[in-house]
């Protein structure tokens, strides 16, 4: 069953142009033609009664005196019209006077007499003319006459107008492909590309938007969407990479104190048999000396127990900080950097005044991002920076910011130990640390970081080379739901 | 057990070496003991890189070793164990809390001995150890000899 609505969008629009075009173009014509040829006949007429009227007025002496040869002469003057096919002069009385046919002319039949006028047929106008003198009646004119010229004539003004209404009917067509091109390729074009995203589920592909009508609107709306859509892909990535972390923490770290907390208390029970051994006289008992595992054994072990306690403790409580932090409502706008790096950075001038340590920012170009966060990842970053500096040099961080493309990346660059190459793509883990012995924490800051600044449609990844200093990119958005390239590290993919 | 083979225990975990150490006594396993905090340090004290303190040569070694450790994983130590002429035919038995059957694989395919899962059945443990050093006595390989001791 044909339906309108399944026509491509393209014939659709040459036919919204085409019908209404056409239709418009034959009432015109048609009603050009119709005038054309009534005013070819009215005209006609109008030419025929006046050629009868002048005939008549110059015959009606001769018919008046009887002269037969001057009026076949005056009829004879009808020679000039070529439609003329006879003429001639009746009497009152119903003689034929006098009369003409032209020489080409064939068997004509003549016209019966009837009342003054004109009297039109299929092919032939009849005039009746009265032949008067001084208002008396004397005969009657009768001139017939063909109407195959006017026919041939109506047949070219129909021609025309044929010709004239498929020729603009042509031409509106051309100008209709081309005006519905502008129309339906952009369109096409987006249906092309939600097409590609169906397909290959990739949502950092756009549309291209082609101008700044309704179409342009959509194809915006469309790229917002398709990058909010990516921007919870990414945001799901990271959750399910981040939640797979916190499996593979819970199944060690977590386990690693359970373990010592399970041996430990086994280690329990065994010096409680010991002691119970000593204390009943018991041989099994004899071996073991009571104040050592008083004094030595059982504070070593109640230790062990305590640690193992606590280490889950903290364990938990920094899975539980890591969870909060990324439930925390979003407030993206844009944020002046200079004066937010002021900030950070004063919060650490006593610090940085006390060690010794310089502490700079360059000029900052503004971003898009929540102020609250990017505070505390810039924080992070530079408390980081000043607790893995080189005991053996003066302490130097610098924070600095360059535009690329859509995007503006920060730098926070120390010259401190450096990460080794090993470490550089794990150091975002949850709860992955480099050396425990030598710095506090549980491990998370890092981590808590990526996951801010991921949530900001941002970007982190880091350059260190050990002994000489690490720099840390933050690149953010510098407009709302612009997503950022993957960085340049293949590193910090999982 | 063979008196002459060494014990190895790379373990960051204080508590858990502690544990293994007083388990293998118990069990009445005399033979010497050390125990490295750390990949680095194992693989400092095994392969000539490192920083001298280094293996007795025609020393048997027996290593029980952590997969999660700082600085150097213990699947990378055993990468470089198995990659190494002298080492390569050590011992090497796992102990560690993953039970990630893709970790497991991957240190089998790595060339580990056995596979031990923490909280540690130590039995069982015990057995493994007994097992590995007596095949160790038996067939009096490997020994640590890079200059044809």
């Amino acid at each position: 069953v044909f339906r309108l609505s399944d026509m491509p969008i393209r014939r659709k629009l040459s036919l919204a142009a085409m019908v209404p075009c056409a239709v418009g173009l034959l009432c015109a014509t048609v009603l050009l033609v119709q005038r054309n040829t009534a005013r070819m006949q009215t005209e006609n007429e109008k030419e025929v009664s006046v050629l009868g009227r002048i005939i008549a007025d110059t015959s009606s002496a001769a018919v008046a005196f009887g002269d037969a040869a001057t009026a076949r002469e005056s009829l004879a003057a009808l020679a000039v019209h070529p439609a003329v096919l006879s003429a001639r002069l009746e009497s009152s009385d119903g003689r034929v006077f006098a009369d003409y046919r032209p020489p080409a002319a064939g068997e004509v039949e003549a016209a019966p007499i009837r009342p003054d006028g004109l009297y039109n047929s299929d092919d032939e106008l009849v005039v009746f003319v009265p032949v008067e003198q001084k208002g008396h009646r004397l005969g009657t004119l009768i001139v017939q006459f063909s109407l195959a010229g006017l026919g041939k004539q109506r047949r070219q003004a129909l021609a025309l107008g044929a010709g004239v209404l498929v020729g603009s009917l042509g031409v509106a067509f051309v100008m209709s492909m081309g005006i519905q091109r502008v129309i339906s390729r952009p369109i096409l074009r987006l249906a092309a590309t939600t097409r590609r995203v169906w397909e290959s589920a990739d949502y950092s592909v756009r549309a291209e938007r082609a101008g700044d009508d309704e179409v342009g609107f959509l194809i915006d709306s469309f790229n917002s969407m398709l990058g909010r859509i990516e921007s919870r892909e990414r945001e799901l990535a990271g959750s399910r990479r981040e939640l797979e972390q916190i499996i593979y923490v819970t199944s060690h770290d977590l386990r690693s104190p359970l373990v010592n907390i399970q041996g430990f208390s086994v280690e329990l029970k065994h010096t409680y048999d010991d002691l119970l051994a000593r204390l009943r006289g018991d041989p099994a008992g004899q071996g073991s000396d009571v104040s050592q595992l008083i004094t030595e054994e059982l504070p070593q072990i109640l230790g062990f127990i305590q640690r193992s306690a606590l280490k889950m403790e903290k364990l938990l409580a920094g899975l539980l900080r890591l969870s909060r932090s990324g439930r925390t409502m979003l407030d993206l706008r844009e944020l002046d950097m200079n004066s937010l790096m002021g900030n950070v950075l004063s919060e650490f001038e006593f610090v940085a005044k006390a060690k010794g340590i310089s502490l700079t920012a360059g000029n900052l170009s503004p971003c898009f991002g929540d102020e609250v966060q990017l505070n505390q990842a810039f924080s992070n970053l530079i408390s980081n920076a000043i607790k893995y500096l080189d005991p053996h040099r003066r302490g130097a961080i610098h924070v600095s910011g360059t535009r690329d493309g859509e995007r503006e990346v920060y730098c926070v660059e120390d010259n401190g130990i450096g990460i080794p190459e090993p470490h550089q793509g794990r150091i975002f883990e949850v709860f992955h640390r480099l050396d425990p012995d030598a710095s506090e924490g549980e491990g998370l800051g890092l981590t808590i970081v990526r996951k801010s600044v991921e949530r900001q449609n941002g970007r982190i990844w880091l350059e260190s080379e050990p002994g000489k200093g690490t720099r840390f990119f933050v690149a953010m958005p510098v407009s709302a739901y612009r997503i950022l390239d993957v960085p340049v590290t293949e590193a910090l993919r999982p | 057990m063979n008196q002459g083979v060494t014990i190895l225990i790379a373990e960051d975990d204080e508590g858990h070496a502690s544990l293994i150490i007083r388990n293998l006594r118990r069990a009445g396993i005399n033979n010497p003991i050390h125990h490295f905090k750390d990949g680095q340090e194992i693989v400092d004290f095994l392969l000539p890189n490192g920083d001298g303190k280094g293996a007795e040569s025609g020393q048997p070694y027996l290593l029980l070793l952590d997969i999660r450790m700082p600085k150097l994983d213990g699947v990378e130590v055993l990468r470089q164990i198995r990659a190494d002429d002298a080492l390569r035919g050590m011992p090497v038995i796992m102990v560690t809390t993953t039970d990630d059957p893709r970790e497991i694989e991957h240190c089998h395919q790595l060339g580990c001995s056995t596979y031990v899962s923490k909280p540690v059945d130590y039995e069982k443990f015990v057995e493994a150890i007994r097992r590995l050093g007596l095949f160790l006595m038996v067939i009096q390989v490997p020994r640590i000899g890079r200059h044809g001791a």
